[in-house]
């Protein structure tokens, strides 16, 4: 027979899988962000397009201007000499033409909105965000400490989930350790 | 019910957090100054910033230039350039702005900043060269790198040959900007 009145703990288990929805949209994007933020030289913001020409060799500055005017679909927008090089910039890119083997080679940056929009949020680069951050922040902790006296019995915190906490400090402690 | 009240005091929370936050705007968003009607007429080129580098040292100026680099370390700091020149000014965003991505690069920034320019001499310009290697570490065999280190050393060069009394390096620290 079920008693009207809660307990304590039936609380924090309704509210745990209750935050714990409400969480995971917030979750993956602070994960997802993490990681990509982490490996931000392999996961960039950008996606790359590359493309290659072949012009003329030997020809100067203005005579490069005026054949990449003619002979691409690239706006030039600066350009200048840099040794065997020209390097050369257009909205959005940038590439190099080799004077002595006349070898263009370029690429077009576009941007991952997605992936630009979920990192700014984990920096808290977009305005207003800094609130949400830190309601999730404290959603985070209840979350933490909620789970640890929700399960009873033999598979409770005291007898099982003590460890697996501990192992998880331990964690930390070795990294502060090994600076 | 005491769950809904409970439901109810987090959101109210929620509010009241957003409510004081929403007194310290970003100084230099850019998305804010997308809407700002821009007077063209009122930035200086890059070449003008550094023939009046000494008048204008220190104070906040109105600058226009092509995105020439954007440091992939800190996705904050970008070069811009004349159209038909190399020498360049960085721009430095702080820590409100949104970071930068590389399709920034070839379009024309329109940045309002603090002008620091930075007089180096020979010593000053070893001490950048030995700079750039440790924060470039392991991108030695780059293009950006060799063009960085090569740029540097000519710079010295010219330094110790007598051309040029000190080398005059440009940082606008920004508070607005705004590509297009």
């Amino acid at each position: 027979m079920r008693s009207g009145k809660k307990s304590l703990r039936q609380w924090l288990r309704e509210l745990h899988r209750d935050i714990g929805y409400f969480a995971v949209g917030m979750s993956l994007v602070y994960a997802l962000s993490g990681f990509f933020l982490s490996h931000k030289n392999v996961f960039t913001a950008t996606r790359t397009e590359s493309a290659e020409l072949s012009l003329a060799t030997g020809m100067d500055l203005s005579e490069f201007r005026e054949t990449m005017d003619s002979e691409s679909d690239v706006d030039l927008t600066h350009s200048r000499l840099k040794g065997e090089y020209i390097s050369f910039y257009f909205e959005g890119g940038e590439g190099d033409y080799h004077v002595p083997t006349g070898r263009v080679q370029y690429e077009r940056y576009f941007r991952r909105g997605l992936m630009l929009f979920i990192n700014q949020l984990h920096l808290n680069q977009r305005k207003g965000w800094v609130a949400v951050a830190d309601v999730f922040s404290f959603l985070l902790v209840f979350l933490a400490l909620s789970g640890l006296v929700m399960v009873r019995g033999r598979k409770g915190f005291l007898t099982r989930g003590i460890w697996f906490m501990l192992l998880g400090f331990i964690l930390i402690l070795i990294f502060i350790w090994i600076q | 019910m005491k769950i809904k009240l409970l439901y109810t005091c987090l959101i109210l929370l929620s509010l009241c957090i957003h409510s004081c936050n929403s007194g310290s705007k970003s100084p230099g968003s850019s998305q804010e100054a997308k809407q700002a009607p821009l007077l063209e007429s009122e930035y200086l080129g890059v070449g003008e910033v550094f023939l009046r580098g000494k008048e204008l040292a220190g104070q906040e100026i109105k600058v226009k230039g092509i995105v020439e680099h954007v440091c992939k370390h800190t996705w904050k700091r970008f070069k811009i350039v004349d159209a038909d020149d190399s020498a360049f000014i960085k721009v430095e965003l702080g820590e409100d702005f949104p970071t930068l991505d590389a399709s920034l690069l070839g379009h024309t920034a329109y940045v309002r900043g603090k002008l620091v320019p930075v007089q180096m001499d020979a010593k000053a310009v070893e001490a950048w060269e030995k700079k750039t290697r440790e924060n470039h570490k392991g991108e030695e065999e780059t293009a950006h790198f060799k063009e960085e280190i090569a740029m540097i050393q000519e710079i010295h060069q010219q330094i110790v040959n007598g051309e040029i009394p000190f080398h005059m390096a440009l940082t606008l620290e920004a508070t607005s900007y705004e590509i297009r």
